[in-house]
């Protein structure tokens, strides 16, 4: 009886929606950060370790960010305006699969996002480096995921536009407090300690010196295990007000 | 398990929504049972009840209490390959508006785990079965209302469900419409299909349904074939006068519809009552409805 596994399917549903898309995705996603990033690099002539210091966390943030957005905002339309969670679940999906499915999609794509600034970024700058990309995404993935499982706690309890586009500010914020910019060492012990709440954040410490093929298992383990715990109660939180939601 | 041969059975079935404003008990403590290869009308005036009945059926409404099974397996435990024999056309449309009419039909053909092959066969066949052959490349925000409605019907099908649960599947659309949707359901009657079905049309019920329930505030009022319901509940005539009412008509019970009366006339004083009509008089003569059973049953007050 099976065929595919259910979110599969689900995921191949939301690839034939954004195939129709990519050109715009690419423009939004890839090459507006790519602009930020050309932008600082012109304006402070950064050189080769700040380069290798700045891709990683343009990646992650870039990944993260269009994984929020395009939950907060996509996955609101699909279960809001669209109606289509509950038409997924009336054809035997269970919440579990449509939480996966459209997490793990928006997590996906938005990691192609930072795939490709990694790659035009290195260029630019002049280090690409095929390793150190490689290396480098399992930390983006992540960060993607607990980014969009975040979106999806909201969502889970947003009725329209006003309930989730209060969070985008917060992208911003995050942009400056997750070390994309400068090591955490240069903020308060405060502030220090308000970035270890976020994804990115953990996703930068690992992808960047992964990035510079510089990371130990040590430093590996910590950022690995906040991350996945961090997924494991959004998850659990999502999972639970969705349900709530969805089955009255 | 049971001998029961029902393929749904409802007893005791209640739903009672919590909320902050107040808790709302939506349907009452209902039983009812729907017999396979038949077309059930569940009818009620707005707010009844009827769409979180058809919830409960389909998983997406939890209820508070009672039993409710369908294949005699209490809806909570249907396994994946009962659940792939149901299927819902939902009250409010909810089809993909990302993807293209052939799509929507594809991409939920195979949620049913059926085969790309088989979808591809069976997708056009559909999609002409609804006359919707030349939408197939549109997006939906291409399609009328009446499109719509089609195609959340042809998607239902999809699955070839033998239960086929339909909340208001013709609301809304023109006579041409609702005229191929009866003649593709009471074609899949004959197939062997059950259905379940809400409208607020009554000759499309009369049409349709072998069964009638009439429910309203969550409460069943009554239920029968529509011929028992209307022997019951109404005389058999109707005339239907319109305004200035002659006098000294016989005594009947009346109703007053705005420009014109209806009076419910016994069969035996059918004739005598149209004699006494004056020639002037303008007026319908005709058989008692559904309408006027549901009319009488759910009274004239206006809903939520
Ligand atoms: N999710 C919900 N939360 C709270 N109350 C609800 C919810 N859904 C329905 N109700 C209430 O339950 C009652 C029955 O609603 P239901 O949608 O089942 O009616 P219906 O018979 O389908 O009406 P209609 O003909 O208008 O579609 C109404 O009083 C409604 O306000
Ligand atoms: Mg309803």
């Amino acid at each position: 009886m099976e065929r595919y596994p259910r979110p599969l399917i689900l995921a191949y549903r939301h690839s034939l929606t954004f195939m129709r898309r990519l050109p715009i995705f690419l423009g939004m996603y890839v090459l507006v950060p790519l602009i930020t990033l050309y932008g600082l690099h012109r304006g402070f002539k950064l050189d080769d370790t700040q380069a290798a210091f700045m891709v990683p966390g343009f990646m992650v943030n870039a990944a993260a960010s269009a994984a929020f957005i395009s939950t907060i905002y996509g996955s609101l339309m699909r279960l809001t305006m669209q109606g289509s969670y509950q038409s997924w679940l009336a054809a035997t999906l269970s919440v579990h699969h449509v939480l996966q499915a459209d997490v793990l999609w928006n997590a996906t794509r938005s990691t192609f996002a930072g795939l490709g600034i990694g790659i035009a970024g290195g260029w630019l700058m002049g280090n690409l480096s095929f390793m150190g990309l490689l290396f480098a995404m399992p930390g983006v993935i992540l960060a993607s995921l607990a980014a969009s499982l975040l979106g999806m706690v909201i969502v889970s309890r947003a009725y329209g536009f006003d309930d989730v586009s209060v969070y985008e500010p917060v992208i911003a914020a995050v942009f400056v407090f997750s070390g994309v910019f400068a090591p955490v060492t240069y903020y308060p012990e405060a502030v220090q300690w308000l970035m270890t709440l976020q994804p990115i954040y953990h996703g930068i410490m690992v992808s960047r010196p992964a990035y510079n093929l510089e990371l130990t298992w040590g430093v590996a383990f910590i950022h690995f295990s906040v991350l996945l715990a961090m997924c494991g109660v959004f998850y659990a939180l999502a999972y639970r007000l969705l349900s709530r939601r969805l089955i009255t | 398990m049971t001998a029961d041969k029902s393929l749904i059975v409802a007893q005791g079935l209640t739903k009672t929504y919590t909320a902050k404003s107040g808790d709302v008990m939506a349907v009452k403590g209902i039983d009812f049972k729907v017999m396979p290869g038949t077309c059930t009308g569940l009818l009620g005036p707005n707010g009844a009840g009827k769409s979180t009945t058809m919830g409960m059926l389909m998983g997406l409404t939890r209820p508070t209490e009672g039993t409710l099974t369908i294949f005699g397996t209490p809806t909570s435990e249907l396994t994946r390959e009962q659940r792939v024999r149901i299927s819902l056309v939902p009250q409010e449309d909810n089809l993909d508006p990302d993807l293209t009419v052939s799509e929507n039909l594809f991409v939920y053909g195979l949620f049913f785990g059926i085969a790309r092959s088989v979808l591809k066969d069976r997708v056009p066949q559909l999609l002409d079965y609804m006359q919707l052959t030349e939408k197939s490349g549109a997006r939906v925000s291409q399609l009328s209302g009446g499109m719509k409605r089609r195609l959340t019907i042809a998607r239902a099908l999809i699955n070839d469900p033998d239960l086929l649960i339909l909340d208001e599947p013709t609301t809304g659309l023109d006579p041409q419409a609702r005229v191929l949707i009866w003649q593709r359901l009471l074609e899949l009657k004959k197939t062997g299909k059950t259905l379940l079905l809400t409208t607020h049309y009554m000759d499309e019920a009369q049409r349709l349904c072998d069964q009638i329930i009439m429910i309203d505030h969550g409460d069943i009022l009554d239920e029968g074939t529509p011929r028992q319901l209307i022997k019951k509940h109404v005389p058999g005539h109707v005339f239907d006068m319109t305004k200035p009412i002659p006098k000294n008509l016989p005594l009947y019970e009346q109703e007053d519809v705005g420009d014109s009366v209806l009076f419910y006339v016994n069969d035996e004083d059918a004739v005598a009552f149209r004699k006494a009509i004056p020639e002037k008089a303008t007026y319908l003569h005709r058989p008692a409805n559904l309408e006027d059973v549901f009319l009488r049953l759910t009274g004239r007050r206006i809903r939520e």
